[in-house]
């Protein structure tokens, strides 16, 4: 009995929130107080958002945590570990004045564009070398799967660089059938199988069956 | 106040999630008395204990992620993936333990590091060595997509995992870190169901679960008959669809629109 | 004449800005370039370190605009979720590790219950009728043939039938033997198919944009108009 608060109520308190977004989709207009910015199930999205956001902390104990471990323990990586610490207070002491005095300092909006914005883009624009490492990886394979793989990538490839047309006039043609009609097929089966598997977990983890959610395991 | 049932497409799809409801129920009491439900093999799950033998042969720990997830649990599209991939989580960290293999988890999705903590605490508590879970080695947090992606390759080089395992709601990270994997000749198995990234992870991974099987595959790896009663469920909602789909497609041959009809309501 | 073009900054601490986010660029670079280093350590360390500090303000800055405002304004129900998000921090207590589990409740619930309801009606409904709805609904095949859009109706078939194969690949309590085989080997290769396609839409796209850091490249150099 004593347990009950540790997991049949956690169980209850999420079937609980779960029953009324689910309420909110398909009669959210139909009943008074539940839909809107004023009605639970908005209220309970902003709960959720709140929740959310108070969790970085969380996340930022862990981080130094990691780092701290490196430095006390003088590993290799300890000298990184303090570039961290030291760059991460000084930006944050600068990000709490802001905050608390509404003035934004020049060091944090030089740091923000040039560093945090700068490497955003730098980060998005990798996967241009990994992707065509992969596609080449992808290519490579001897099989009639990656055969069908590569003939649908090519095509569609031609199709949308300018080359492809100056290459050879059919590429555009086939190419956008591909992307119109060829591919149509494999997506709708992902989106119908990936809703039926999601209906099958959202059960499981509702009622307790899933390891992944406080449950058998716990 | 207002009538509460409107006759629309709305309701087809609630009629279809309570009789989905009703078939996993049905499908789970069904196993519970004794019927013998036998799941496909998804090779993916197979290679788990695989991976984790590598690592334990290799003297090398496992790089193991559930993706950007859209940086929350509260996410209808991302945040089940999500929970799928901690379920698996679990399973192989208690392989991990028992074998002795370094596992580090990497993500950026703050509001999962308890459910996270616990699920590994758990698998170690499971097998007996309690003392040997320390959260500053096997969980990793950055916050965002990019610094955690950052993280995540220079780990990589540096550890050179034997294996590395991405399941979850994956984004323009995947073909990074799988790639990564791949040049430091890392065991892969990848799974997600974001259409937009399973190409790059069915291209750069050894083993793939695809869609739902990312779902279905903590129910595998469970055994339990009950659990396994729902995939019986979900396989008979599959023929259901199916059947509108053949039906559907030879009345619209005819020139029949009725079955289109009855579905829009 | 080049119009619209932004001239190359004076100020040096802009000057000062744009080299070193070219050196933290190459820095990153380096990494699929050439491997795992010591300046590409620094530069992850670096943006790990900037991203956390400004995430915190960030988050702060929201939960200032939508819990503290609107609590000290009377809003007194949002202390609920507040003291939700501290029972997060429960974690760190190990006897009490089990609080931490009702605002993941929350959030779940939330997640699950959106995801469950929201899914049957685009993910499975529109996309059976999306696929039986026939080139010219209400018209049958044989009054199309011969002389009508021959084309439209192919695609139809293909797509009716390349599904229904996809979806009997996915099945999964059936073993992919016996009569069910052809169909689910038909049905991967309609998936690769797809896989393939969405493949050659990506590559040029993430290509365009590794070319806009190239471009970077040389507006920092000056060798082309900033």
């Amino acid at each position: 009995m004593s347990q009950v608060y540790k997991r049949e109520l956690v169980f209850i308190v999420t079937g609980v929130v779960a029953l009324v977004m689910m309420l909110d989709y398909f009669f959210g207009k139909n009943i008074p107080g539940l839909s809107g910015s004023g009605g639970i199930a908005g209220q309970l999205q902003t709960w959720a958002l709140i929740i959310q956001l108070m969790a970085i902390g969380l996340g930022a104990i862990n981080l130094i945590q990691v780092h701290y471990r490196q430095i006390s323990r003088k590993t290799d990586m300890a000298i990184y570990s303090i570039i961290f610490m030291v760059f991460f207070a000084f930006l944050l002491l600068l990000g709490l004045y802001k905050l608390f005095t509404g003035v934004e300092l020049y060091p944090y909006t030089w740091v923000f564009a040039n560093v945090y914005t700068s490497l955003g883009t730098t980060l998005y624009a990798i996967t241009g070398f990994f992707v065509f490492s992969a596609a080449y990886r992808a290519f490579r394979a001897r099989n009639v799967d990656a055969a069908i793989l590569l003939i649908g990538g090519c095509f569609v490839l031609l199709a949308n660089a300018p080359i492809g047309e100056v290459l050879w006039s059919g590429f555009p043609l086939i190419g956008n059938w591909f992307n119109n009609v060829g591919q149509i097929p494999g997506m709708r089966a992902f989106t119908v199988v990936g809703a039926l598997g999601l209906l099958a977990y959202g059960f499981r983890a509702l009622i307790g069956k899933e390891k992944g959610f406080y449950s058998e395991a716990s | 106040m207002g009538v509460w049932i409107v006759l629309d497409t709305k309701f087809v799809a609630l009629l279809l999630l309570i009789a989905s409801f009703a078939l996993f129920y049905a499908y789970m009491k069904l196993a519970q008395g004794g019927m013998k439900i036998k799941v496909r093999t998804f090779p993916a799950v197979a290679a788990i204990p695989e991976a984790i033998g590598r690592a334990a042969e290799m003297g090398k720990p496992v790089y193991y992620s559930t993706g950007l997830g859209q940086l929350t649990l509260n996410n209808q599209l991302n945040g089940p993936q999500t929970l799928a991939g901690i379920s698996i989580l679990g399973y192989t960290t208690r392989l991990c333990a028992k074998s002795g293999v370094k596992i580090t988890y990497f993500t950026p999705i703050a509001d999962s590091l308890p459910l996270v903590e616990e699920t590994m605490r758990n698998a170690y508590l499971a097998e007996g060595k309690p003392e040997e879970f320390d959260p500053t080695t096997a969980i990793n947090f950055q916050n965002e997509q990019s610094p955690y992606l950052t993280a995540s390759l220079g780990w990589i080089q540096r550890e050179k995992p034997a294996s590395s395992i991405l399941l979850g709601g994956f984004y323009y990270e995947s073909v990074c870190i799988a790639e990564a994997g791949n040049i430091i000749g890392a065991m892969q198995i990848g799974g997600t169901a974001n259409t937009h990234q399973l190409p790059f992870l069915v291209a750069t991974c050894d083993y793939t679960l695809i869609m739902e099987e990312l779902y279905a595959a903590s129910a595998e790896i469970s055994g339990n008959p009950d659990v396994l009663g729902s995939l019986k469920g979900e396989d008979l909602l599959k023929f259901l669809v199916l059947a509108l789909l053949g039906i559907g497609f030879l009345l619209a041959l005819i020139g029949n629109t009725s079955l289109i009809g009855l579905l829009r309501l | 004449m080049i119009a619209n073009v932004a001239a190359y900054p004076s100020d040096p601490l802009v000057i000062l800005g744009i080299w070193v986010a070219l050196f933290l660029m190459l820095a990153i670079y380096s990494y699929p370039l050439y491997k795992e280093n010591p300046v590409y350590r620094f530069a992850e360390h670096i943006f790990v370190a900037t991203a956390l500090a400004i995430g915190i303000i960030v988050n702060l800055t929201s939960l200032r605009n939508s819990a503290w405002t609107p609590l000290v304004g009377g809003n007194y129900l949002l202390i609920i979720p507040i003291i939700l998000g501290f029972c997060m921090y429960f974690l760190l207590i190990p006897k009490q590790r089990w609080v931490s589990r009702y605002p993941i409740a929350i959030l779940v619930g939330s997640s699950l219950g959106l995801g469950i309801a929201s899914n049957p009606l685009p993910s499975i409904i529109t996309q059976v009728i999306s696929t039986i709805t026939a080139p010219k609904a209400g018209t049958a095949v044989w009054a199309w043939f011969p002389g009508s859009p021959t084309g439209d109706w192919f695609s139809f078939v293909f797509v009716a039938v390349g599904l229904i194969c996809s979806m009997t690949y996915f099945l999964l309590t059936y073993e992919h033997t016996g009569p069910v085989k052809p169909v689910t080997i038909a049905g991967r290769y309609f998936i690769m198919l797809a896989l393939g396609a969405y493949f050659g839409n990506t590559v040029l796209f993430r290509f365009s944009m590794l070319a806009e850091r190239g471009q970077y490249i040389l507006r920092v150099l000056g060798l082309v108009p900033y």
